[in-house]
């Protein structure tokens, strides 16, 4: 069966349809995680933001002016609070006035784990870089749909993508290289 | 290959189903709570306001020919006030006679419509 539009799903969601409202949930969840997580560094973090984000852009669904643009709407609310995030952090680790709390990487050490040396690598990453790499290759979108929700050309996507892949491999190799070093 | 996707299933949240179920089902709960009963309200003050709006209306038209009616009778009550007025005046002048002043004063009492 054929997916049905974004527009199609946010009439029948606006007019109380749970499965339409269901529908967006699980459409949105990851892209809106993949972005967070861009800016975040954290999955933890990302998760309850994404959560959180596209919770209250479902509560205003009225206030989407254009439901074709609704992830473009949706992710830039998650840009807007991942960057309020980041600001309250900075704010309270300059408060406490010690090393960096809510610091979003573990430290490197010799027995990370996959998940944290892909964090790791993403450190590497400009935020575009980040969002594209995470977009295309976590959550399976196409460079239009990347394209149309950042606001950028489909090139730009392409490009952004090619070198952000081309640094993460390097950062991964880099990690697998280390962790032999201390095996051995 | 440099084309090939990275494998980011180790931070993807459908990595483990359950977590994912939970998280969908939060994000559910959350906006309901905050639509479900908003948007009655809602709806309930669109179709009350339509109610109030449809129950001003009938109260206009069945007030406003009672009050034409009402402004009918006032002015044909008060035109037969003043012919009698006249009517007496007439005849006190016609007869000579002297009218008490208790007769003038409720004569014109009655032509202001006290």
């Amino acid at each position: 069966m054929a997916e049905e539009s974004d527009r199609v799903l946010i009439s029948r969601a606006r007019s109380g349809d749970a499965r339409a409202l269901e529908a967006l949930v699980r459409r949105y969840l990851r892209p809106a995680f993949a972005v967070a997580l861009a800016f975040l560094r954290s999955p933890t973090d990302a998760e309850d933001l994404a959560q959180e984000a596209l919770m209250v852009s479902l509560q205003r669904l009225d206030q989407c002016r254009n439901p074709e643009h609704f992830a473009s709407w949706l992710l830039q609310s998650v840009r807007h609070r991942a960057i309020n995030q980041l600001n309250q952090r900075k704010v309270q680790a300059r408060l406490i006035d010690g090393p960096q709390h809510g610091a979003t990487v573990e430290p490197v050490a010799a027995q990370l784990d996959l998940r944290q040396q892909l964090i790791a690598a993403l450190e590497q990453l400009t935020l575009v870089q980040r969002e594209v790499v995470l977009l295309h290759d976590l959550e399976g979108w196409t460079h239009r749909e990347i394209a149309t929700a950042l606001d950028f050309s489909e090139v730009t996507s392409r490009q952004t993508l090619f070198v952000a892949r081309h640094l993460l491999r390097a950062a991964l190799a880099n990690d697998s290289q280390e962790e032999a070093r201390h095996d051995s | 290959m440099t084309h090939d996707r990275i494998d980011f299933s180790p931070l993807d949240p459908k990595r483990d189903p359950e977590r994912f179920e939970r998280m969908v089902h939060q994000v559910l709960q959350g906006a309901r709570a905050a639509t479900g009963p908003a948007q009655l309200l809602l709806e309930f003050l669109r179709w009350g306001r339509l109610g109030l709006a449809a129950a001003a209306l009938i109260a206009l038209a069945v007030w406003l020919p009672r009050l034409r009616a009402d402004k009918m009778q006032i002015s044909e009550s008060g035109s037969t006030r003043g012919d009698n007025v006249v009517a007496l005046v007439s005849t006190w002048a016609r007869s000579g006679e002297v009218p008490t002043n208790v007769d003038v004063i409720q004569t014109l009492g009655e032509l202001d419509g006290r």
